[in-house]
């Protein structure tokens, strides 16, 4: 069926005389339960397919100059009876705009085996999560069950272009949002954990329930942080979008566009560092990490590519568009950020200095990717003192990334989250704290 | 061609035969995106999809069936097998109970002078570009502007066994984002409109143009407050922002069923302040978060959520109301055909009062003035608040100051900051700019707004 429909889709792009076209088919099952309490309230079954159509028209404007017209759009199969209309629409609009031209690939010679596929996923998991989250939760004092979500994926990709490529991927992922409440004389504290894994044996359920049962409980008994300048050791969440303002600095396409000024052998700091020194690569072959695929959204094979070494940018990251606009090599997309440890266990990150901060959750945690800068109301973390460990809970704490980063100390020990495979914690000597 | 609302009012009678209550929403969504900036243009499709969800109802819980199959006999076939299935995951120990498909409803909803053509694709690519070109002339600290024009149009019909409705809606969107730098530092600013209706609905003034490359230049610069309760007053998008993030997700009720809203406990008590008041209203249609009915076939009205200080109820969602035994909203609105309906906003805001914004200012002795707010993110267990902006203006003696500090968090919690409004703006201003999320997924269009607000806030 889906061949089928390839084939026609290429037979209209064939027939309009295109510069270049590119189809990306995407067949998806999910699979879907949601739980109130501890009862379903729905369980959902979706079956999607879309294809995601780019073409490209080459012309000459009125000064004389090369130009490329290009559009991409989406369709269904509730779309095909007017397929052609759209393609048209989707012409008409390529031919209103002006860009620099570029190529295609072509077939590469080999794509990396990736495993991104668990053959063990299948629609029952969902009952199986059901009785697991229950039962984990049943065991941890003073904790219940607000509500969970299951989406299990499935989803198949094909992409071809007029150039002959022809590439396929089929990848699975688990995704789950959970909320416990812990009971205090108080009233009741809420932590909510959300990841997803691509494989069921990283998916460690019973392990996730009991660190947030922590720190829900520990939630009971928080108070603000102290106001101030210090230490904060950032481990667990917030990991995952922390380097984000590192990666647009090596952006070719923020660089074409003029959003970013760096270029290679910038240092990515504001400043001279005393610490420890940052080495960050994309990678896109870690095996079952949500980051890794087989190839990006132009087919070229995923790779593991050198971006910033001991702070030095070293490569751009670019597409096959913006990479051949800047004349750099081309490395593909953005794959999954792999930043390398630094010499001081985890353990001796949390006892260097007298007071210290330890945050593992925020409201919501995204250094703005242009300026570096951020700011997060705190969801859970310690004070950790010769007093002992007080939880922390409300106040924020704020900074701007290339500067916290010209005095950090990284651990030893490394975490493979959702996309990012970085040290466990990372050591800010000087962040600011406001709460009491 | 087969008459789809006719196919599922067939294929919902067919389900009531299974199961004791079954609906069908089938959703679309197509529209142009034009976005322009110095150096690359593209015209694309927007937020085009369609497909088609059957929610059924086995007397105790619900079961969905969502597809974009063409083969609608194939649709069929699934689905009755599908309901089948539901029967078997009845639990006997457990009660069972009926859904209420609501008062009788026939009608096709449209505003027919807002799908009226009035300007071409290139037409408005050159009202892009022309926004381009003039804030990049304005000043060479300028290195990028990004101006998007849109235009949306939705398509949905809803049938259950009382109810055949459909509605068309077109959105149009407005936006300019300001990228300034000094060779070393880069900041950007947004701003612009997005509104049900047509493309003049969304105009932007050159003089605004003006104010956001202004306000731009000065955050290169601008250093970080210094953390501490201050005096504040909020501009309309900020105070629409604490009463979406801070407040509204906190009264969503599908977080009554699960016993997170603390919200829950407050209802006929007292939240705020005696001179607040704070609506959604999914019926102001010329609203980005507008529509007729919403995903799950209740009709559109006004929910007074805050009234003179004491909160009143909640926004719902289907299964909560059912869950609750409470007066439905129309509150229960899905990301995609694909993606499960929640009790979700739609225009939230503060209702406006009576005091001059001038008025405000001049009554602040030493505080700051908020605007540029950028995001926010809820808690509606604890009632924290994080709010995050770009601005944060000095006034001193009554009068705005040319210190400002960026970027800037609020925090808090949220009964003290809404007891801690003293003045209400007689000015309102809604913002269709927003996107919202279920935690951090589950995306659909929200507004949010309402008057210039002065409160003590706690900032960073």
């Amino acid at each position: 069926m889906t061949e089928s429909i390839l084939s026609q889709i290429k037979g209209i792009l064939n027939k309009k005389k295109l510069t270049a076209w590119q189809i990306r088919q995407m067949v998806q099952t999910s699979f879907q339960s949601f739980l109130a309490l501890t009862e379903e309230e729905c369980r959902r079954t979706v079956s999607t397919t879309i294809y995601i159509i780019s073409l490209y028209k080459k012309r000459v404007d009125k000064e004389g100059k090369e130009t490329l017209g290009l559009s991409q759009f989406k369709i269904g199969p509730q779309d095909l009876a007017q397929l052609e209309k759209l393609i048209d629409n989707a012409l008409f609009s390529a031919n209103l705009v002006s860009n620099i031209p570029f190529h295609l690939p072509g077939q590469p010679s080999k794509l990396p085996d990736v495993e991104i596929y668990d053959q063990t996923l299948n629609g029952s998991s969902l009952i199986d999560f059901s009785d697991r989250i229950q039962s984990c939760v049943s065991k941890e004092k003073n904790i219940r069950l607000s509500a969970a979500e299951f989406f299990i994926n499935k989803t198949e990709v094909r992409q071809i272009n007029h150039c002959g490529l022809d590439v396929t991927q089929e990848d699975t992922s688990i995704h789950t949002e959970f909320i416990l409440l812990a009971k205090s004389e108080k009233g009741e504290n809420e932590f909510i954990n959300r990841y997803t894994r691509r494989f069921l044996t990283d998916f460690k359920l019973e392990e996730e329930i009991a660190q947030s049962a922590q720190f829900a409980r520990d939630a009971t008994l928080a108070s603000l942080p102290k106001t101030g300048d210090y230490p904060v050791l950032i481990s667990d969440e917030p990991l995952d979008h922390l380097f984000n303002p590192i990666i647009a600095k090596t952006s070719a396409r923020l660089k074409f566009n003029h959003m970013v000024q760096s270029n290679i052998g910038d240092s990515i700091l504001d400043g001279t560092a005393v610490g420890d020194s940052i080495t960050l690569y994309s990678n896109g072959l870690i095996s079952q990490a949500l980051g890794t695929n087989r190839f990006d959204s132009y087919g070229v094979p995923t790779n593991k590519t050198l971006l910033v070494e001991n702070n030095i940018i070293k490569n751009y990251l670019a597409d096959v568009r913006y990479g051949s606009y800047l004349n750099l090599p081309i490395t593909g997309e953005i794959g999954n950020v792999e930043v390398l440890p630094g010499s001081q266990s985890f353990q001796s990150l949390i006892s260097s200095h007298p007071v210290l901060y330890h945050l593992q959750a925020f409201s919501a945690f995204e250094p703005n990717a242009i300026t570096g800068a951020f700011s997060a109301e705190i969801r859970a973390g310690y004070e950790i003192s010769s007093q002992g460990v007080r939880p922390i809970k409300g106040g924020s704490v704020s900074g701007v990334l290339q500067k916290a980063l010209l005095d950090c100390y990284l651990s030893q020990e490394r975490v493979q989250r959702e996309r990012v495979l970085v040290p466990k914690g990372i050591l800010f000597s000087h962040l600011t704290l406001a709460g009491n | 061609m087969v008459d789809l609302k006719s196919y599922l009012i067939e294929l919902v009678s067919k389900c009531e035969k299974i199961v004791p209550y079954a609906s069908a929403l089938h959703k679309q969504k197509s529209g142009d995106r034009i976005q322009v900036n110095p150096y690359q243009e593209s015209i694309e499709p927007e937020e085009s999809s369609q497909g088609l969800v059957i929610n059924l109802w086995n007397g105790q819980s619900f079961f969905e069936y969502a597809s974009n199959s063409s083969d609608l006999s194939f649709i069929e076939k699934e689905v009755l097998q599908y309901a089948k299935y539901t029967l078997t995951q009845i639990n006997p120990a457990l009660a069972k109970s009926e859904i209420d498909p609501g008062p009788k409803t026939q009608k096709d909803f449209i505003n027919q002078t807002d799908f009226q053509e009035e300007l071409s694709l290139q037409q408005k690519l050159n009202i892009a570009k022309e926004r381009v070109k003039l804030a990049q002339g304005l000043d060479s600290q300028v290195v990028n502007v990004i101006s998007i024009v849109g235009e949306s149009k939705s398509s949905d019909i809803f049938v259950n066994r009382h109810k055949q409705m459909s509605q068309q809606i077109k959105r149009s969107d407005s936006i300019l984002v300001v990228f300034v730098s000094d060779g070393k530092n880069t900041a950007d600013i947004h701003g612009g409109l997005s509104k049900n209706g047509g493309f003049d609905k969304v105009q932007i003034n050159d003089e605004e143009i003006k104010l956001w490359v202004e306000d731009a230049k000065k955050l290169l610069s601008a250093p970080r407050i210094k953390p501490g309760l201050y005096d504040v007053v909020t501009d309309p998008e900020w105070s629409g922002i604490i009463a979406h993030e801070c407040f509204g997700h906190g009264m969503e009720t599908d977080l009554y069923t699960r016993e997170r809203a603390l919200s829950q406990h407050y209802l006929g008590k007292p939240v705020a302040s005696e001179i607040v008041n704070m609506f959604d209203d999914p019926s102001i249609i010329e609203e980005a978060g507008g529509f007729y009915f919403d995903d799950e076939g209740a009709l559109s009205g006004p929910t007074h959520i805050i009234k003179n200080g004491i909160l009143q109820r909640g926004l719902s969602d289907l299964a909560s109301a059912h869950k609750l035994k409470i007066t439905r909203s129309a509150n229960g609105r899905r990301e995609s055909f694909s993606r499960k309906a929640y009790a979700r906003m739609t225009n939230t805001f503060f209702a406006n009062g009576k005091t001059p914004k001038e008025e405000m200012i001049a009554s602040v002795e030493q505080g700051i003035y908020l605007k540029h707010a950028t995001n926010g993110m809820e808690d509606p267990q604890a009632w924290g608040i994080q709010v995050e902006g770009l601005w944060a203006q000095e006034i001193k003696n009554g009068k705005l100051t040319n210190n400002v500090y960026s970027p800037v968090i609020m925090t808090g919690f949220v009964p003290e900051l809404l007891q801690s409004i003293s003045m209400v703006g007689n000015d309102r201003f809604i913002s269709g700019l927003g996107m919202c999320g279920k935690g951090h997924k589950e995306w659909v269009k929200n507004t949010t707004g309402g008057p210039h607000l002065k409160m003590k806030a706690r900032l960073a």
